[in-house]
C-alpha cells in the first residue's frame, strides 16, 4: 500500500465532491441559477489553486520516484501527474470558469440549470483522471465518464429535437470509440497480463500494437479527426454555446495529447504516430476549411473551423513525433493554449448573438454590429485570431508551426505545410465574410430588432466579463507572446512522455 | 543610448498616441478628429527630419528592445536612407490625404475611428519601412492591410464595398503569405529575426534555396505592387475606397511592394543570384506598363482610369528594379516618390471633379476647363507629369529607369519597347484630360465653384511636384546612398 | 568668375520666362510690346554671343547628377537668328491686321524663345532633350484656343503625341549612346559613338531617324504639321512651322558624324530621302490644298536635305542651306496665310535658288550625274510649286474650314487638269505636248486613286489608330478584366453551391454512414501499423 502524494489527487477530489455538493445544495436550498454558478466558480477556483500548486511541484516530481498516488502493487491504480497534463488541466479549468460565469446569464431561460453545473464539474473531473491515470481500465472508465456527462450536456436543451439528436449522435459515436478502446484493453491484457501502461511498454508485441491501434481509433474519434469528424458539426452546432466552447476549446483538442502517450506506451513507434498525425492533419485542414465556406449556421461554421484547427494542432504534434523536435512540441502546446482561448471566445460570442437575436443564421449576422458592438468586437477578435491576422494570438501560433515545418526541411513536412497554407487561405474566405457581415447593412431580422430597440442592446455583464477577458487574452498573447512561449518551453522540458 | 535612438521609436509611437486619443475621444467632431490625426502624423514627419543629421553622420539610426527573446525576436527599428525616402513619402501622402479629407463628405460618422484607422494605416507603412526585424516587419505589413481593408469596408462607396474589401484582403494576403514563407525560412535557417544579421549571413544559404526565396519574395511583393496578372484587386479597391484612402493606397501603399523588393531579396542575396530573374522582372514590368495603360484607355469611370494608371506606373518601377543596375534602381526609387506625388494629385483632381459634377462616367463630364481653370491647370500638370514631360518629376525617374535598362545589357529591344510604350501613357492621359475639360459643358447641373478645402491641398501638391521635378538633387543623393548598401559602388 | 557669354545665355533664358509670367499674371501689359522687346533682346543677345565667339561653357549646375553645359557655336546662333527674322517678317507682314495672336499664344511664344535657345545651345544631351520636348509641347499647345473647340483639341492631341513619339526615339538613342560612351556631352558622345559596334549604331541611327523624320515633318510623318497649320494659322504657327524644324536641322547637323561613320547609313539616308520624295511627288502632286502644300513642299525640301547631307563631305557649309530653308518655309507660311501678296510665284523660285547656290558651290564635291539629277529634281519641284500656287486659290477660302471645303477644289478630271489658256497652247504644240498631257492625265488618275485610297486614309489614320487602340483595349478590358472576373466568380459560386447542396445532404444523412467510418478507419490504422 503506497498512497504517495495526496496533492496529486486533490483537484479531482475537489471536483467530484464539489459536483455532488453543488447538486445537493441547489436541490435542497432551491438556489437560483446565478448562485449555483458562483458556487461552481468557487469550486473551480479551488481546483485551479490546487492544480497550480501541483504544477509548481512538478519539477520536484520529475526527480523523485515517489511521484504518484495509488497502489504500486499489481492490479493497483496509479495516478501520476506530468507537466503537460497539469498544464492542459489548468487551461481546461480556466475555460471552465469562464463558461460557468457565462452560463450564469446564458442559462437564465433554461429550466434545468440544476444539473448543468455538476455535469460540467464531472466532465472536468473525468478529463483530469484521464491525464493522470496509468491504468488502461481506469482510463477507459474515466473516458466513459467524460463522454456520458458531455453528451448529457450536449443534449441539455431537451426541448429541441436537434439538440437531442446531436447528443444521441455524440453518445453513440463516442461510445463506439470507447468500445474500441475496451477491445484494445482486451488485446493488451491478453498479451501482457496486465493493464498497466508501464508494463505494456516493457513487453510490447503485435497484440499490444493492435491494442494501440484501438486506442488510437478511440481517441481519434473523440478528437474529431477526419473522417471520424462527422459528429463535430452537429454537436458543436447544437449544444449550448458554453458547452461547445468547452468541448471545442479544450476537451476534444486535449485528446490529441493523451493519444500519443497511450499509443507510444503500447508499442507504436514515434515515426508511425507522427506520420499518422501529419497525414490526417492534412485531411483535417482541408476538410475543415473547405466545408467552412458555405455554412448557413454560424455555430456550424465555427465547428468546421474547429476541425481545421485540430488539423493545425495535429500537424504540430505530428512533426514533433516524426522528427523528434522539441520545438514542435513547444509550438503545439502554445497553439493548444491559443486555440482553446480563441475557440472558446468564438463560441461564447456566437452564443451571445444567439441569445439576444434568437437567430442562428449566418445571414442573420448582417448588421448585428450595430446592435451589439461589444460582442461584434470580440467575435471579430476571435475570427481574426483564427484567421491568423498578426498581433492576434493565432498568428504567433501559426508562425511557430510554420517555422518548425521549415526547420525540418523534410519533403513530407513541406508537403503538409503547403496543405496548411492552402487551408489557411481557403479558410480566410470563410472567416472574413463572416467577420464583415457583422458590419454590413442590417438583414431583415436585425432591422426588425433595430426598430424595436434603436439603441444597442444592454448585454449582461455575466456574459460580457468572460468574453472580454478572453478577447484581452487573445490580444495579449498576440502582442506579447514571450511568457506564454516560455511556459510552453518549460512544460516540454519537464514532460514525461 | 543616444537621444537619436530614443527619438526613433517616436515615429511609430506618436501616431499610436494619436490613435489612443481618438479611440477614447468618442464624440469628437470630424474637424477635431482630423486635427488630432494631422498633429500626430506631423510629429511623425518631424522626427525623421530631425534625425537627418544623425543619418548623415552614421548612415543609419538603430533602436532595439527585446520582445520575444526566446525566439530571437526583438522590437528593433532602423532608419536608413532607403527607409527615409519611403517613410517621408508615405507620411507626407498621409498628411495630404488627411488635410484633403477635411473637404470631403465622407467620414462624418464615427470620425474618430476614421482618423484612427488612417493613422494606423500610416503607422503600418512607417513600421514596414523602419522595422529591422522580420517578425515586426510582417506585423506592420499586415497592419497596413487590415487597416486599409477596414477603411474600405466601413467607409467605402456602395454595397459592393464588402466584396471588394474581401477580394483585396485575400489576394494581397496570398502575396503576404508568400513573403511569410520566405521570412520564416530565413528565421529558421539562422535562428534570428534580426534583419541586419540576416543580411550579413543570407548569402551563405544553398543556391537553390536562395533562388526559391527570391522568386517567392518577388511574386509576393509584386502582388502588393499590383503587377499585371495579380493586379485585379487594385482597380476595385481604389474605386470603392473613400478618396483619402485611395490617395494613400495608390500613392504610398503600392510602393511598399517596391520597398519590400529592395529591402528583402535585393539586400539579402548577392545580385548575381537575382540576375536570372532580371529579364522576367523587366518583362513583367513592360507587360504591366502596356496593359495598365490600355486598360486606362478602355475604362469609363474616371477614378478607375487613374487607378489603372497605377498598374502602368508600377510596371516602370518593376522594370527599373529588374535592371539591377545603379541607375535603374535609383530611377525606381525616384519613380516611387514622383509617382506618389503625381498620383496623389491626380486622385485629388478626380475627387474635385466628382465633387463638382457628381458624376464618374467620363462621357457624362465635359467642358469643365472654362469654368474651373485652376483645376484644369492642376490636371494638365498632373497628366503631363505622369506622361513624363521633362520639367516635371517623372521624366527624371524615367530617364534613369531607361538608362538603367540599357545599362543592364539584358536586351536593348526590351528597353526600347518599354520606352516607346510610354507614349501610351500620353494617349490615355490626354483622353482623360480632353474629355473632361474640353468640348460642350456637361453635365447640366454643376457646382458654382470647386470646393476650396479640396482645391488648396491640390494646388500645394502641384507646386511641390514642380519644385521636386526641378530640383531632384537631394532626392537623387538619398537614393544613391540608400543603394550603397545593396550594390555597393557599381556604376 | 562669370563668363560674359554665360551671362547672356542666362539673361536670354530668363527674360522670356519672366515675360511669360508677367503676361500670365498681369492683364494690363501689352503682349505686342513685350514680344517685340523680347525679340529685340534675343537679336541683340544672339549677335553678342556670336561676336564673343565659339566656346564651351561649364556651369557648375547639376541635374540628375550630370553637369549642365552650354556650347556656343555659330551654327545654332545663325539658325535661331534667321528663325527670329522670319518671325519679324511675319509680324511686319500682318501689320495692323489681326495676327490671330492671343495672350495665351504670346505666353507660349515667349516660353518657346527660352526653351528654343536652350535646345540649340545646350552642350549636354539631356538638357537639350528636355528643351526639345518642351518646345514640342508648346507647339502642340499653340493650337488650343478655346475649351469648346474639339477640333483644336484633336489637333493638340495628334501633334503632341506624334512629336512625343519622335522625342522618345531621340531619348532611346541618347540613352543608348550614354550607356556605351558614359557621357552626355554632345560632341564627346557623338565622336565616341562613331566607333561603336555596328548593331548598336543601327539602333542609335534608327532612333535619331525617327526623331528627325517627325521633327522635320516629312511626309507621312509630317501629319502633325498639317494639323498645326489647320488649327493654328497665323503667327502662332511659327513654333511648329519654323522653330521645331530649325531644332531638327541642328540635330541633324550634330549627328552627321554618326551617319557618315558607315557607308550603309549614308546610303540608307539617301534612299529614305529620295524614296520619300518620289512618294510625295506621286501622291501629293496633283491634289494640293494650301496647308498641304506647305507641309508638302517643305517636306520635299527636307527630303532633299536628308539626301544632300548623306553625301556632303563638308557639313559646315550647310548652315546657309539651312537658313535658306528656313526662309523658304517662311515664304510658304506667308503664301498660305495671306491673300495680299500677288508675287507668290516668285517664292517658288526660292528652292531653285537655294539648291542652285548649294550645288553651285559644292559642284566639285559631287559626281556629275548626282549634280544633274539634283538640278532636275529641283526644277521639277519648282514647277510643281508654281503650278500648285496658280491652281489652288479659291476665293472663298477660310482658314478653319480647309478640309471640309477642299475636295471640290482638288484635282479635276482630264480637261480641267490644266488651265484653259494653257490647254489650248498644248493642243497647238503637237504630239509631244499631247503625249505629256495624256501622261499627266494618266498620272492624275493614279494620283486620284492613291489620294482616295492612301492619303485620305493616312490622314485619318491617326484617328483610326487611336480608335483601334481604344477598341483593342476595350476588347481586352472586356475579355480579360471583366469576363475573367465574372467567370472566376461564377466558378467559385458553382463550387460553393455544390458545397451547399452537399451540406444539405449531410444534414439529412442517417447515422449509419457516420458509423461506417469507424471500422474503415480501424482497417486503415491497422494497415498503417502492420503493412508499412
Amino acid at each position: 500500500m503506497n498512497t504517495g502524494t495526496f496533492s496529486i489527487i486533490l483537484p479531482a477530489v475537489i471536483l467530484i465532491v464539489g459536483a455532488f455538493l453543488v447538486y445537493l445544495f441547489s436541490r435542497f436550498f432551491r438556489l437560483r441559477n446565478r448562485l449555483i454558478a458562483i458556487l461552481t466558480v468557487l469550486i473551480l477556483t479551488a481546483t485551479l489553486v490546487s492544480l497550480v500548486m501541483l504544477y509548481l511541484q512538478v519539477p520536484e516530481f520529475y526527480h523523485s520516484p515517489n511521484n504518484f498516488f495509488g497502489l504500486s502493487e499489481p492490479g493497483g491504480i496509479i495516478y501520476r501527474p506530468n507537466a503537460l497534463g497539469v498544464f492542459i488541466l489548468i487551461v481546461a479549468i480556466i475555460i471552465g470558469i469562464m463558461i460557468t460565469l457565462y452560463s450564469a446569464e446564458y442559462l437564465s431561460r433554461d429550466p434545468r440549470f440544476v444539473t448543468y453545473y455538476p455535469l460540467i464539474l464531472l466532465t472536468l473531473a473525468g478529463l483530469m483522471g484521464m491525464f493522470m491515470s496509468t491504468n488502461l481500465f481506469n482510463l477507459f472508465l474515466l473516458t466513459e465518464l467524460t463522454t456520458i456527462t458531455a453528451s448529457a450536456l450536449v443534449a441539455f436543451r431537451f426541448q429541441q429535437e436537434i439538440a437531442i439528436k446531436a447528443g444521441f449522435k455524440y453518445l453513440i459515436m463516442s461510445s463506439l470509440g470507447t468500445m474500441t478502446m475496451l477491445l484494445g484493453i482486451y488485446f493488451v491484457y491478453r498479451s501482457t497480463g496486465s493493464m498497466h501502461l508501464d508494463q505494456a511498454l516493457a513487453q510490447s508485441d503485435s497484440f499490444t500494437r493492435i491494442g494501440a491501434a484501438c486506442f488510437l481509433l478511440g481517441f481519434s474519434l473523440k478528437a474529431g479527426i477526419v473522417p471520424l469528424h462527422t459528429w463535430v458539426p452537429d454537436v458543436y452546432g447544437h449544444a449550448p454555446s458554453a458547452v461547445s466552447g468547452l468541448l471545442a476549446g479544450v476537451l476534444s483538442k486535449s485528446m490529441l495529447f493523451i493519444l500519443p502517450v497511450i499509443s507510444l506506451r503500447l508499442g507504436m513507434t514515434r515515426g508511425e504516430l507522427g506520420g499518422y498525425l501529419m497525414l490526417f492533419a492534412c485531411f483535417n485542414m482541408l476538410v475543415g476549411s473547405v466545408r467552412m465556406l458555405k455554412q448557413s449556421l454560424y455555430r456550424r461554421f465555427l465547428s468546421f473551423s474547429s476541425i481545421a484547427q485540430t488539423g493545425y494542432l495535429m500537424f504540430g504534434l505530428g512533426m514533433g513525433y516524426y522528427f523528434d523536435l522539441d520545438q514542435a512540441f513547444t509550438a503545439s502546446v502554445f497553439l493548444f493554449l491559443v486555440i482553446a482561448v480563441m475557440k472558446c471566445l468564438a463560441f461564447l460570442s456566437a452564443g451571445m448573438y444567439q441569445f439576444y437575436s434568437g437567430s442562428q443564421d449566418i445571414d442573420g449576422l448582417r448588421g448585428i454590429g450595430r446592435l451589439m458592438p461589444g460582442t461584434a468586437f470580440s467575435f471579430s477578435v476571435a475570427l481574426g485570431g483564427l484567421a491568423g491576422i498578426p498581433l492576434l494570438a493565432g498568428f504567433t501560433g501559426k508562425w511557430l508551426i510554420f517555422s518548425v515545418a521549415l526547420v525540418t526541411g523534410d519533403r513530407f513536412a513541406i508537403l503538409c505545410l503547403v496543405v496548411f497554407m492552402i487551408s489557411t487561405l481557403i479558410s480566410l474566405g470563410g472567416y472574413l465574410p463572416t467577420l464583415v457581415k457583422q458590419y454590413q447593412d442590417p438583414s431583415p431580422e436585425v432591422k426588425e430588432l433595430l426598430t424595436r430597440s434603436p439603441r444597442a442592446f444592454r448585454v449582461s455583464h455575466w456574459m460580457l466579463v468572460p468574453v472580454d477577458v478572453l478577447s484581452l487574452l487573445v490580444i495579449v498573447m498576440g502582442v506579447y507572446p514571450t511568457p506564454w512561449i516560455n511556459l510552453a518551453e518549460n512544460i516540454i522540458r519537464w514532460m514525461l512522455i | 543610448m543616444t537621444p537619436y535612438e530614443i527619438l526613433l521609436p517616436g515615429i511609430t509611437l506618436l501616431p499610436l498616441v494619436g490613435v489612443t486619443i481618438l479611440l477614447i475621444w468618442r464624440d469628437a467632431s470630424k474637424r477635431k478628429a482630423a486635427i488630432v490625426g494631422i498633429i500626430s502624423e506631423g510629429c511623425a514627419l518631424i522626427i525623421p527630419i530631425a534625425l537627418l543629421t544623425a543619418l548623415r553622420k552614421d548612415g543609419a539610426v538603430y533602436f532595439s528592445m527585446p520582445w520575444i527573446p526566446n525566439m530571437g525576436i526583438s522590437l528593433s527599428l532602423e532608419l536608413s536612407w532607403l527607409s527615409l525616402i519611403f517613410l517621408l513619402t508615405e507620411v507626407l501622402v498621409t498628411l495630404v490625404a488627411m488635410i484633403y479629407s477635411l473637404g470631403e463628405k465622407k467620414g462624418e460618422k464615427h470620425s474618430n475611428y476614421y482618423y484612427a484607422l488612417l493613422l494606423l494605416f500610416s503607422l503600418g507603412m512607417s513600421g514596414t519601412t523602419l522595422s529591422d526585424d522580420i517578425f515586426l516587419f510582417f506585423i506592420f505589413w499586415e497592419l497596413m492591410l487590415v487597416a486599409s481593408v477596414l477603411l474600405i469596408i466601413v467607409w467605402g462607396d456602395g454595397e459592393k464595398r464588402f466584396g471588394v474589401g474581401l477580394k483585396y484582403f485575400i489576394i494581397t494576403h496570398v502575396g503576404s503569405l508568400m513573403v511569410l514563407v520566405c521570412l520564416v525560412t530565413l528565421f529558421v535557417n539562422f535562428g534570428t529575426a534580426s534583419l541586419s544579421v540576416l543580411i550579413m549571413n543570407a548569402s551563405t544559404l544553398p543556391i537553390n534555396l536562395q533562388l526559391f526565396m527570391i522568386s517567392f519574395f518577388l511574386i509576393g511583393f509584386c502582388v502588393k505592387m499590383a503587377i499585371f496578372p495579380v493586379h485585379i484587386w487594385l482597380p476595385d479597391a481604389h474605386t470603392v475606397a473613400p478618396m483619402p484612402v485611395t490617395i494613400i493606397l495608390a500613392a504610398a501603399m503600392l510602393s511598399m511592394g517596391a520597398f519590400g523588393v529592395l529591402r528583402y531579396p535585393f539586400a539579402l542575396f548577392p545580385l548575381e543570384n537575382i540576375q536570372p530573374f532580371a529579364i522576367w522582372m523587366m518583362i513583367a514590368g513592360l507587360v504591366s506598363e502596356v496593359y495598365g495603360a490600355l486598360m486606362a484607355l478602355a475604362e469609363k469611370d474616371i477614378k478607375r482610369i487613374i487607378a489603372y494608371s497605377s498598374v502602368s506606373q508600377m510596371g516602370y518601377i518593376l522594370f527599373g528594379l529588374g535592371t539591377l543596375t545603379q541607375r535603374g534602381m535609383e530611377g525606381a526609387i525616384l519613380h516611387v516618390v514622383y509617382h506618389a506625388i503625381v498620383k496623389a494629385m491626380l486622385f485629388m483632381v478626380v475627387g474635385i471633379i466628382i465633387a463638382v459634377t457628381r458624376e464618374r462616367h467620363i462621357y457624362k463630364i465635359g467642358g469643365l476647363g472654362k469654368k474651373f481653370p485652376i483645376l484644369c491647370g492642376c490636371a494638365a500638370i498632373g497628366i503631363l507629369g505622369i506622361s513624363g514631360m521633362p520639367p516635371l518629376g517623372i521624366f527624371n525617374s524615367e530617364w534613369l529607369i531607361f538608362a538603367g535598362g540599357f545599362d543592364s545589357g539584358v536586351s536593348i529591344t526590351l528597353t526600347v519597347i518599354t520606352l516607346l510604350g510610354s507614349v501610351l501613357t500620353l494617349v490615355y492621359g490626354l483622353r482623360f484630360f480632353g474629355k473632361i475639360f474640353f468640348g460642350p459643358m456637361k453635365p447640366d447641373r454643376l457646382a458654382e465653384k470647386s470646393p476650396r478645402a479640396l482645391l488648396f491641398p491640390t494646388i500645394a501638391v502641384t507646386i511641390f511636384l514642380i519644385f521636386e521635378g526641378l530640383a531632384p538633387a537631394t532626392l537623387l543623393n538619398w537614393a544613391m546612398r540608400s543603394l550603397s548598401g545593396i550594390i555597393g559602388g557599381i556604376r | 568668375m562669370l563668363d560674359l557669354s554665360y551671362l547672356i545665355i542666362l539673361v536670354l533664358f530668363c527674360v522670356p520666362l519672366l515675360a511669360a509670367l508677367l503676361l500670365g499674371l498681369i492683364r494690363r501689359c501689352s503682349a505686342k510690346w513685350i514680344l517685340g522687346f523680347e525679340t529685340g533682346l534675343m537679336f541683340l543677345g544672339l549677335v553678342g554671343l556670336g561676336v564673343l565667339g565659339e566656346r564651351e561653357i561649364a556651369t557648375s549646375l547639376f541635374f540628375l547628377g550630370e553637369e549642365i553645359t552650354f556650347s556656343v557655336t555659330n551654327m545654332p546662333i545663325l539658325l535661331f537668328l534667321s528663325a527670329l527674322t522670319t518671325l519679324v517678317v511675319m509680324f511686319w507682314h500682318y501689320g495692323k491686321k489681326d495676327p490671330l495672336l492671343t495672350r495665351f499664344h504670346s505666353i507660349l511664344l515667349s516660353l518657346s524663345f527660352s526653351f528654343g535657345l536652350i535646345a540649340l545651345l545646350s552642350g549636354q544631351f539631356m538638357i537639350r532633350y528636355i528643351a526639345i520636348d518642351v518646345v514640342g509641347l508648346l507647339a502642340a499647345m499653340m493650337v488650343l484656343t478655346s475649351f469648346a473647340d474639339i477640333f483644336a483639341l484633336k489637333g493638340f492631341i495628334i501633334i503632341f503625341q506624334v512629336l512625343r513619339l519622335g522625342d522618345l526615339g531621340l531619348l532611346a538613342a541618347i540613352l543608348l549612346m550614354n550607356h556605351y560612351t558614359g557621357t552626355l556631352e554632345i560632341s564627346e558622345m557623338i565622336s565616341a559613338t562613331t566607333i561603336l559596334p555596328l548593331n548598336i549604331r543601327t539602333w542609335i541611327y534608327f532612333g535619331f531617324m525617327l526623331a528627325l523624320l517627325i521633327k522635320l515633318a516629312i511626309w507621312p510623318f509630317g501629319i502633325w504639321l498639317q494639323k498645326a497649320g489647320e488649327c493654328a494659322p497665323g503667327i502662332p504657327f511659327w513654333i511648329s512651322g519654323i522653330l521645331t524644324p530649325a531644332l531638327g536641322y541642328y540635330l541633324l547637323y550634330r549627328i552627321l558624324p554618326i551617319i557618315h561613320s558607315e557607308l550603309i547609313f549614308v546610303n540608307l539616308t539617301l534612299y529614305i530621302g529620295l524614296g520619300l520624295y518620289l512618294l510625295v511627288l506621286l501622291v501629293k502632286s496633283l491634289r494640293l490644298v494650301r496647308v498641304d502644300q506647305f507641309t508638302n513642299m517643305s517636306g520635299l525640301l527636307n527630303c532633299f536635305l536628308l539626301a544632300a547631307l548623306a553625301i556632303n563631305q563638308n557639313p559646315d557649309f550647310l548652315v546657309f542651306y539651312f537658313i535658306g530653308l528656313i526662309f523658304y518655309r517662311m515664304t510658304l507660311v506667308l503664301q498660305t496665310l495671306s491673300r495680299r501678296l500677288n508675287t507668290k510665284v516668285l517664292f517658288a523660285l526660292v528652292p531653285l535658288a537655294v539648291n542652285g547656290i548649294f550645288i553651285g558651290v559644292n559642284f566639285a564635291d559631287y559626281p556629275f550625274q548626282f549634280s544633274a539629277g539634283w538640278v532636275m529634281l529641283t526644277l521639277l519641284t519648282v514647277m510643281w510649286d508654281i503650278w500648285a500656287i496658280r491652281q489652288g486659290m479659291p476665293d472663298d477660302w477660310q482658314p478653319f474650314d480647309l478640309l471640309r471645303e477642299e475636295p471640290s477644289v482638288g484635282v479635276p478630271p482630264d480637261e480641267e487638269l490644266v488651265p484653259v489658256q494653257q490647254s489650248s497652247q498644248l493642243k497647238e504644240s503637237g504630239w509631244i505636248q499631247d503625249g505629256v498631257y495624256r501622261l499627266t492625265g494618266f498620272m492624275g488618275h493614279i494620283a486620284e486613286w492613291v489620294y482616295d485610297h492612301v492619303e485620305m486614309r493616312l490622314d485619318a489614320s491617326w484617328d483610326l489608330l487611336g480608335q483601334k487602340l481604344v477598341h483593342f483595349s476595350e476588347l481586352t478590358w472586356h475579355s480579360v478584366e471583366i469576363r475573367t472576373i465574372e467567370k472566376t466568380g461564377q466558378l467559385m459560386d458553382d463550387a460553393l453551391k455544390s458545397l451547399q447542396a452537399h451540406e444539405r445532404n449531410v444534414l439529412k444523412r442517417s447515422l449509419r454512414w457516420d458509423l461506417a467510418w469507424i471500422p474503415m478507419m480501424m482497417v486503415i490504422i491497422l494497415i498503417m501499423l502492420f503493412v508499412f
